[in-house]
């Protein structure tokens, strides 16, 4: 069993919930990969068998956090389809922002549009993240769960 | 003047707060302290010997206490004393008072112990860290005996004198020498041996010292209740001991004249032996005037002398009368102290009385009755000069003398001054002085204090310096009066002539007034990066005509250069020390350039020998570089003025402002100040300092507008605007805009401004600006001032006209904050301060309706130190109302001032109810149902009623004017830091915490007592060295939020801003929403924790990565909702506290000097993040009941 996270962070919190994520999966005995998306080739995403969690933030109005500005801009002028990719986006913002969680809303809708198969609807955690976080946290082990047959 | 080399000799070159503590450590065992300015170096000198193991007299290590307060150390030192173990301590002022309850205690119970008191003003309409004598005052009815030191080998013989009379009268004593005059000058002394000290203790009253000690091995109580038939009685046995102080006192002064040559009498007489004018006074101001005195005497034949009081409790009036020449016949008694409403100041009733029981009593051993006068002079460091001490002459010589006058000031309101000669002064015989211009960052200090070592190690000459400082913390102008001669040097005051005068500053000239003071033909040396061709005309009018007028010699040398070629980027001091040795001939240069190296050597050797040899380059390329200038006849440049104020500033800030920056504050008259300590705000945008030599220049292309560099400026001198983009039609060339983007952004326009003359140049914002170009630059870099400021100065006039477009008042994003106009701007604050940002904060979310109440400590003195105040207000005139009160009683004066909004809140919603029929019902009813959130359309209906209620009749309508304005609710904050919070003012912290009431408090946590130099308290963590934890800290820091979060009622949070913006500014918030008391602890990374500040909010940052800094909060609100009461805002440690730790001087020095201690206590500090990180997390998942995952399929 093993899944990848795939953070974009610009203030570390999308990396914190990586980490806590990577906790959660130690426990459960699922083996797992933490990249930083800002040094991510996205090109290998054709190639991940696993299931993807990408956590993203939302910066300067619907921008990508500024560190992956250029990975960002990569994978949303992709072409090449990703029919075997199976993901999940668990977007960051701050709803006092006009652009909620757009970062996260627009990696979502180009995964899909280059057909990849969602395996969990987006979640968009606004500033009480470090608790709505635990919510989703369940979603998406139950769904995991699903996907590895350890449904009871 | 080449000196002769020193001989072997006990003279040593000390200021007089080590003379003082040199003598209280060696004849003490146990000592608490507590800082305050100016005697705290005092207590953290006894600190470092203990520390290091030095003995006192019994070669034994006295061991130091440091308490919560001064109250504390009274307290303490109550206690050691009963217990029968010798004990001092030092302190000053506010200190002082708060030691009065136990010294009654004391006095009344005979308790012998020594408090030495560096003598200063007690805050009243303002605070002032400096010298005068009314905290000793107001000590007079304690029972404590007074001995008073006029200058830096008194201080140390008198303390000594203290100690052992102490003992032998049994009766405590407070030994004072004033405040920074005596306290802080440097002085050539007599050094007082082991063997003097020794002999001076009456070892039986030792031994029954000891024998009087409370233990249960000969059982006595202390402290009873005594009823009518008992106190009177018991209270009046201790006067045999008071009858005999004053013989002990002689007799132990007699003793040490005999060992040391020195000696002393309760009543000193200076002067004429046939005076007829005498002025009676204690302090160091009795010097000016007794050498004043005989220079008079001397060159015009009068007949002056002077009294000075040494023991000035218990006074004795025979002894008194004895010290006065029989041939006086007016007196005049000078008190540097105001007690508004007496008869006279205390010194002045007390030469009063004793004169009438002379006459009366004891004979009429003076043959008339002499006229008597009294005045005040010296009030908070004023200066007292010579020629002062010649105008209470003439006034003393005038047919009709003025009596409770003034002099040193103008009053021109009650005419009580004394008008004096400013031309007026004497010279000092055999000596030389020096004067040098400096900044408080650039060294000139130390090298001088060098230089005086120097001179006084090397030769026989005495000296004497002195420093002034203003009041800023970076960037502040530094003078630095030196003077060595043959004689003792006895001349309290400023240089008035000097020799020679250098300005280490090139901006200085023309600005500061350097050359009033040069002697004629004095050397004037100029630190300038300016050609020497070129030198003379760079030179204003008035400089070049000063230069020509006093035939100066002027010297110039580029420093900067010199510096910069030998690696030694912008440390000048060495190098115009060297200068300074080269163009005086007080030692053979070649002498003092090889002593200056020594010293380099011991300075810097720890930092190894590249740095040493750097320096050694630079001393040795100086004089190569140092150009005489040959002076023309005649001023080369027309007279200009300096435009110190703008035209269009109010009147106060031309009338007053102006003065204070142009250095003239002295010459204000009484008349020119507001009374009663109310001072206006806004005045600190005038000030312009131009203190950066660089500055951060804006690149409109690569900036994301992420507004990060404003919200972390500690100055507010980033700002960012959105504007339409039609405004830039007039905008003048250079000024730099982009289009906006954000939400709306058609036709919008943004700029970012850099106020250039307000930056510090702390370099924070380039350190964390997030946004870099191709290149690798950042959309904010620093660039040299100079070429680009009157550029800047034109794109700022500009960028401050432009009309910003409104933002929605409602948000406030770590974005959008900083569109809001900052109400705490270009504050005096350290360069790069991280405090600084958390109040701007507040100005920008509750500015309007802001009422702080700021304990004493760095926060009031860069939120209110003269001469300018950073809170300003809006354009509607509404703005931050602040106020100090004092250190310890912030929370309680804070609580004071919310209760007192909220009545006239109160008592405005219900008269506006009584007369809602008068006013109009609907719209009463309207108002009260208007959110809290909606302050705007509150004001509008305010504005409403007051039009309607000026034409009521009646009294209740007149009483709900008078409030009116209060239907806005006030937001009182509480401010301080964290030795207010954790230490002196924590049990009114507690108790204001716990009553409830709805005050905000926010801690600002530099975990140290910043503003007297870096001081350990409560909230210093283990493992950092601290002034007071000179062996670095053992135990933890205390835990303020866990304390708070056990009364269950109070909104509890801990933030680091360059941590987690959004969450300070959601703390904030929360904090100011919560109708309860809310405490919040923010984290202020300091200069006193040895770090580059440029870095502040990384080490903020690090602090929380590695669980140092929890994030977190406690909002009792939402016990009733879905959200847990506590939550982390914090993730799990992601480096060991080491990484956080080990960037820090505080906690690095421990492992340079004591690494095993540091290796322990590190382990220490690892285990306590551990624990407290499993105990939050407990906390946090104890609130998230759903935080289980049983049902997510995993088990
Ligand atoms: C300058 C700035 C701009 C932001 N812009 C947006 C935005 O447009 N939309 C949004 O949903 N959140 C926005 N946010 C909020 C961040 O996405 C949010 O703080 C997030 O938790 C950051 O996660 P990170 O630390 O992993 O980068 C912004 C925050 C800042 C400081």
């Amino acid at each position: 069993m093993k899944i990848t996270v795939i953070y974009g962070t610009e203030t570390g919190n999308c990396k914190g919930l990586a980490a806590k994520v990577a906790k959660k999966a130690a426990k459960n005995g699922v083996d797992i990969d933490v990249i930083d998306l800002a040094t991510y080739d996205i090109d290998q995403l054709a190639s991940l068998e696993e299931p993807l969690l990408i956590i993203i933030s939302t910066w300067d109005d619907g921008a990508p956090p500024p560190k992956c500005e250029a990975t960002f801009n990569k994978l949303m002028e992709r072409e090449e389809p990703l029919p075997d990719l199976r993901y999940t986006v668990l977007a960051l913002g701050d709803t006092e922002y006009p652009l909620f969680c757009e970062c996260g809303r627009k990696i979502d809708a180009q995964l899909a549009e280059l057909g990849a198969t969602r395996l969990l609807e987006r979640t968009d955690l606004g500033a009480e993240f470090m608790v709505t976080y635990i919510g989703w946290s369940k979603r998406f082990w139950k769904m995991l769960a699903g996907v590895f047959g350890k449904a009871a | 003047m080449i000196a002769t080399p020193a001989a072997e000799s006990p003279r040593i070159t000390r200021d007089g707060n080590e003379a003082v503590a040199s003598v209280a450590y060696r004849m003490s065992e146990l000592i608490s302290i507590y800082p305050i300015t100016p005697s705290t170096s005092m207590a953290e000198l006894c600190d470092e010997w203990s520390a290091q193991g030095k003995p006192n007299l019994w070669d034994e290590i006295p061991q130091v206490s440091q308490m919560q307060s001064e109250g504390g150390v009274a307290g303490t030192m109550h206690g050691i004393t009963m217990g029968g173990t010798l004990s001092t301590t030092f302190t000053a002022s506010q200190g002082l008072l708060l030691m009065i309850p136990n010294m009654y205690k004391l006095a009344g119970e005979l308790t012998p112990n020594v408090i030495h008191v560096s003598a200063r003003a007690i805050a009243t309409n303002a605070l002032s860290i400096f010298g005068d004598h009314s905290d000793v005052m107001a000590c007079r009815q304690t029972g404590y005996a007074m001995l008073a030191s006029n200058s830096v080998q008194e201080a140390q013989d008198l303390a000594a004198i203290s100690h052992a009379a102490t003992l032998s009268s049994r009766v405590p004593f407070l030994h004072f020498f004033d405040g920074f005059r005596t306290s802080h000058e440097i002085n050539s002394l007599d050094y007082v041996s082991n063997e003097t000290l020794l002999d001076l203790i009456d070892d039986k009253a030792l031994d029954e010292y000891y024998q009087r000690a409370l233990t249960p091995d000969a059982p006595t109580v202390r402290g009873t209740a005594q009823n009518p038939d008992t106190y009177f009685q018991a209270r009046e046995a201790v006067n045999s001991f008071y009858k005999e102080v004053p013989t002990i006192v002689q007799a132990t002064m007699d003793r040490f004249a005999e060992k040391t040559g020195r000696s002393y009498k309760l009543f000193d007489y200076y002067g004429h032996p046939e005076a007829e004018k005498v002025i009676v006074m204690m302090g160091s101001g009795v010097e000016t005037a007794a050498e004043t005195a005989a220079w008079l005497n001397q060159n015009q034949g009068t007949k002056y002398g002077i009294v000075a009081v040494r023991l000035y409790r218990p006074f004795n009036t025979k002894a008194f009368i004895h010290s006065l020449p029989k041939t006086v016949k007016s007196i005049a008694v000078l008190d540097r102290t105001k007690e508004p409403g007496s008869i006279g100041e205390p010194l002045y009733l007390d030469v009063t009385f004793a004169l009438r029981k002379a006459s009366r009593c004891l004979n009429n051993c003076l043959p008339h009755d002499p006229e008597l006068i009294g005045g005040r002079y010296g009030i908070g460091s004023k200066e007292f000069t010579p020629a002062m001490v010649k105008a209470v002459f003439d006034n003393l010589e005038s047919e009709t003398p003025k009596d409770h006058f003034t002099v040193g000031i103008r009053d021109d309101v009650t005419n009580q001054s004394l008008d004096w000669d400013k031309s007026f002064t004497i010279q000092i015989a055999n000596a030389q002085s020096a004067l040098f211009f400096g900044l408080g960052s650039d060294g000139t200090v130390g090298a001088n204090k060098n230089t005086i070592k120097i001179i006084g190690e090397a030769t026989d000459l005495y000296t004497q310096a002195y420093f002034v400082y203003d009041s800023k913390k970076s960037g502040g102008l530094t003078t630095s009066h030196l003077r060595f001669g043959a004689d003792p040097i006895k001349a309290p005051y400023l240089i008035e002539e000097s020799d020679f005068v250098g300005c280490h500053q090139p901006q200085f000239v023309g600005r500061v007034d350097m050359l009033s003071k040069i002697a004629q033909g004095g050397t004037f040396l100029i630190n300038t990066s300016t050609d020497a061709d070129e030198v003379w005309h760079s030179l204003p009018h008035d400089v070049q005509e000063a230069i020509i007028e006093k035939q100066l010699k002027l010297h110039v040398i580029d420093a900067y250069k010199v510096a910069g070629e030998s690696g030694m980027g912008r440390r000048i001091n060495t190098i115009m020390q060297v200068c300074y040795f080269a163009l005086s001939d007080v030692l053979p240069t070649e002498d003092a350039i090889s002593r200056i190296k020594t010293s380099i050597e011991k300075t810097y050797g720890r930092k190894g020998p590249k740095i040493v040899a750097m320096n050694c380059a630079a001393v040795d390329a100086a004089l190569a570089f140092l150009k005489q200038i040959k002076i023309p006849e005649k001023p080369t440049n027309a007279p200009a003025s300096i435009e110190w104020i703008p035209d269009s500033a109010p009147d106060f800030v031309k009338r007053v402002t102006g003065p204070l920056l142009a250095g003239q504050g002295d010459l204000l008259p009484v008349s020119a100040f507001p009374i009663g300590g109310v001072w206006p705000s806004s005045t600190s945008q005038y000030e312009k300092r131009s203190i950066a030599s660089a500055i951060p220049v804006w690149d409109a292309e690569t900036c994301t507008q992420c507004n990060k560099c404003s919200l972390f400026c500690p100055h507010a001198a980033i700002r960012p605007k959105i504007y339409c983009e039609s405004e830039l039609e007039n905008a003048p060339q250079g000024f730099k805009s982009t289009a906006y983007n954000g939400p709306g952004a058609e036709d919008k326009a943004f700029t970012i401004q850099v106020y250039p003359q307000d930056c510090t140049g702390c370099n924070a914002c380039v350190e964390l600006c997030p946004a870099t170009n191709a290149d690798g630059r950042r959309a904010i870099e620093m660039e040299q001032l100079a070429p680009i400021l009157d550029q800047e100065k034109e794109s700022l006039a500009f960028f401050q006209e432009i009309a910003e477009q409104t933002i929605d008042p409602t948000i406030a994003t770590a974005k959008s904050i900083a569109l809001r106009q900052p109400l705490f701007e270009f504050s005096g604050a350290c360069s790069g301060c991280t405090q600084t940002p958390y109040i701007r904060l507040l100005s920008q979310l509750f500015g309007d309706r802001l009422l702080i109440a700021n304990a004493t400590g760095c926060s009031s003195i860069y939120g209110g130190n003269l001469p300018t105040t950073p809170y300003c207000s809006d354009a509607n005139g509404r703005g931050p109302a602040w106020a100090n009160s004092l250190f310890e009683d912030n929370a309680e004066f804070g609580l004071g001032l919310h209760l007192s909004s909220k009545w006239r809140s109160e008592t405005a919603r219900t008269l506006l109810q009584n007369l809602d029929q008068d006013i109009g019902p609907e719209e009463v009813t309207d108002f009260l149902s208007i959110p809290s959130k909606d302050i705007d359309k509150k004001r509008k209906a305010i504005e409403t009623f007051r039009t309607r209620l000026q034409k009521i009749k009646g009294s209740k309508s007149t009483r709900l004017l008078q409030h009116l304005d209060y239907l806005v609710e006030k937001s009182t904050w509480i401010v301080g830091g964290d030795g207010w919070a954790y230490d002196i003012g924590f049990g009114g912290l507690d108790h204001v915490l716990a009553t409830g009431a709805n005050v905000n408090v926010l801690v600002l946590d530099t975990e140290v007592y910043s503003n007297t130099g870096g001081q350990s308290s409560k909230a210093t963590p283990t493992g950092a060295q601290a002034k007071f934890a000179a062996k670095g800290k053992e135990l933890p820091k205390k835990d303020l939020g866990q304390i708070a979060m056990s009364y269950g009622g109070i909104y509890v949070a801990q933030i680091a801003f360059g941590a987690n913006e959004q969450q300070t500014l959601d703390v904030l918030r929360e904090a100011e929403s919560y109708q309860g008391p809310s405490l919040v602890i923010g984290y202020g990374p300091c200069l006193a924790h040895g770090i580059d500040l440029s870095h502040g909010p990384a080490r903020q940052k690090s602090a929380v990565d590695s669980g140092y800094w929890p994030l977190y909060r406690f909002d009792p609100r939402n016990a009733d909702s879905d959200l847990p009461v506590f939550r982390l805002d914090s993730f799990a440690p992601s480096i060991p506290v080491a990484d956080f730790m080990l960037n820090e001087n505080r906690f690095r020095s421990l492992e340079r000097s004591n690494p095993e201690r540091a290796s322990l206590l590190l382990e220490r500090a690892q285990a306590q993040v551990d624990s407290r990180w499993a105990r939050l997390e407990a906390m946090a998942a104890a609130g998230l009941e759903d935080d289980d995952d049983e049902d997510d399929g995993w088990g």
